[in-house]
């Protein structure tokens, strides 16, 4: 008995020890604050992250043991900015070294406030977004918590990236965002009500920087590598106060907001623990083969197959849509068709394929699966093949319809035979026309024989 | 009214006359061979005009084959054009330096490589 509880206890601290998030692309995040002690302000946040087993480091931005990427290595793989106030990060930890990770694979959730200094402004404008000044913030006079115009009150998701339903309305209150929209890889996830504005506590006497629906208070991007970064205008959102406050809003009221639950949804899709896409396998042959082979002749019959996985907290799954395609392409595209999901026979995975015919066209072709869905990772599957012309012994030479070009062509070779017999050894008989012929010959003669006697 | 009537048919056989003034110089003057080489042009310009007549029909399927025959039909019809003006004696003073072998071997040498390649097109 003793000896299997010391049994047990010891896994469990070898699992303690091993503990492994469900990221699939690590477990090390760093957390930046303005001050070490704000740290005690998001426990419940930064407890909900170590629950699912990720390792925390906490450092002030003004910490001179800030570090991020060391002799050109990450030292974490995931970010979370919770320090907007500082102007300046210590050991150049600014946007630059910032996208640089983001560019090595890194993640990031980026929060602004009121008060936004310019290392996070900086940062933002990477992003094709903009914050509004000093001192405002969002507010709305008709969606909002109690009494507080300043705190609003959501429960709308423009993506469903989170959670499709909310249990209760989600508390925000921060600055505004104002994204120019140039970004194609980048989308709100939550935007204030149409009567939201952004300004400070005097009377509004012009136009506020961004109002209504413009106002991007969750943004998403996912760069071209699949690095998955988090936007929003308030730090409060993650602080242990607002995801125990309790929600009145209009007549409703809610015992704890929303805040929890969204945060740690919006946390997973950014720390690659859920809607990731993964390409297993890929592969095309010609019908009734199962090699790839080594170039298509035009008019073959082929089939397409290509295997994809999703992500979803810990476990691969099958992968459902009807809409991925898969594009034939020398320059442009010959053909683009719809793959057709085949019945799940694999746990983790699931097929599409397609029968198709190679085009009436020889060439370089490739063969392309892109599929970028919002919220899913990017997917691109690239194969190179060459599409060969008929060869010479592959189709009929000769065809019925092609009779009268064959007799044109021969007679032409024909007549050039005639022709040729004709102007070397033909004689006119004619009185008339040998004469002419004759005289002329005899004119010349006579040239000739005075030029010689000359 | 009769006048203007027997005019018009005056000058219908006056032009009547011309052409038939023309053929019959033609008849009379060309030389045997010269009238071999206008008629099988005359057969080369048929050919064609079938040909395409027929391409248009049925449609561009045998295309190179078209294409063999068509070319094949315009070619002979230029290289024997030249022949016939190359090696008539009467345009020596035109173009004195071509004596009429040297058409000859000319208008040899271009069928040759023409043949050469409506055959290699033909099939």
């Amino acid at each position: 008995m003793k000896t299997l509880f010391l049994f047990t206890l010891i896994i469990q601290f070898t699992s303690f020890i091993f503990a492994k998030s469900n990221s699939l692309s690590g477990n090390r995040i760093l957390v930046v604050l303005d001050n070490i002690e704000d740290k005690s302000n998001y426990s419940i946040f930064f407890k909900s992250l170590e629950d699912r087993g990720f390792d925390l480091s906490y450092s002030s931005a003004s910490d001179d043991k800030l570090e991020l990427i060391k002799f050109e290595e990450s030292l974490y793989d995931h970010l979370v900015l919770l320090a907007p106030e500082t102007n300046y990060y210590e050991n150049d930890v600014g946007p630059k070294q910032i996208i640089e990770f983001i560019d090595k694979g890194g993640n990031v959730l980026l929060a602004a406030n009121e008060n936004t200094g310019s290392t996070t402004q900086d940062l933002l404008y990477e992003f094709g977004s903009v914050v509004d000044e000093a001192k405002f913030n969002v507010i709305d006079n008709f969606v909002h918590n109690s009494t507080t115009s300043s705190v609003l009150a959501l429960d709308k998701l423009e993506i469903p990236i989170s959670s499709d339903e909310l249990e209760a309305p989600i508390l925000y209150s921060g600055t505004a965002i104002k994204f120019k929209g140039k970004n194609p890889y980048s989308k709100p996830l939550l935007v204030a009500g149409p009567a939201a504005y952004s300004w400070d506590n005097s009377a509004v006497n012009k136009d506020p920087l961004v109002t209504g629906s413009n106002i991007v208070l969750v943004n998403t991007l996912q760069a071209v590598n699949n690095a998955r970064i988090i936007i929003t205008g308030s730090t409060k959102m993650f602080t242990d106060e607002f995801i125990e406050s309790p929600v009145k809003i209009n007549d409703k009221t809610y015992e704890k907001s929303g805040n929890l639950d969204f945060i740690t949804n919006i946390s997973k899709w950014t720390f690659q623990e859920k809607k990731v896409l993964k390409v297993i396998s890929s592969k095309h042959h010609k019908v009734g083969e199962t090699e790839r082979p080594e170039y298509y002749t035009i008019k073959n019959n082929m089939h397409y197959e290509i295997e994809l996985s999703e992500y979803n907290d810990g476990i691969w799954q099958p992968f459902n849509a009807t809409d991925i395609q898969l594009e034939l392409i020398m320059l442009d595209p010959y053909i683009r068709t719809t793959l057709k999901q085949q019945p799940i026979t694999n746990p983790t995975s699931s097929t599409f394929s397609i029968d198709l015919i190679i085009p009436d066209h020889c060439g370089v072709f490739t063969f392309k699966v892109d599929y970028r869905r919002y919220g899913l990772s990017w997917i691109l599957e690239k194969d190179v093949i060459a599409i060969h012309p008929l060869h010479y012994n592959e189709f009929p030479r000769f065809l019925g319809e092609g009779l009268p070009y064959y007799f044109g062509a021969f007679s032409m070779l024909g007549g050039f035979i005639i022709i040729s017999i004709l102007a070397l050894y033909h004689e006119d008989d004619t009185k008339k026309n040998t004469d002419t012929v004759t005289s002329s010959k005899k004119e010349k003669e006579v040239a000739a024989t005075e030029k010689k006697k000359n | 009214m009769s006048s203007t009537k027997g005019s018009s048919s005056t000058t219908e056989k006056n032009e009547k006359s011309d052409i038939q003034i023309l053929w019959d110089n033609y008849i009379e003057n060309t030389p045997g061979k010269y009238k071999i080489m206008d008629s099988y042009m005359a057969f080369i310009v048929m050919m064609g005009v079938i040909q395409f007549v027929y391409c248009f029909i049925i449609g561009k399927e045998p295309w190179a084959t078209f294409l063999a025959g068509f070319i094949s039909c315009v070619g002979s019809f230029v290289l024997i054009a030249n022949l016939r003006i190359q090696s008539n004696p009467n345009n020596m003073k035109e173009i004195p330096k071509i004596t009429p072998e040297r058409s000859y071997a000319d208008f040899f040498v271009c069928s040759v490589i023409l043949y050469l390649f409506v055959i290699s097109f033909i099939g």
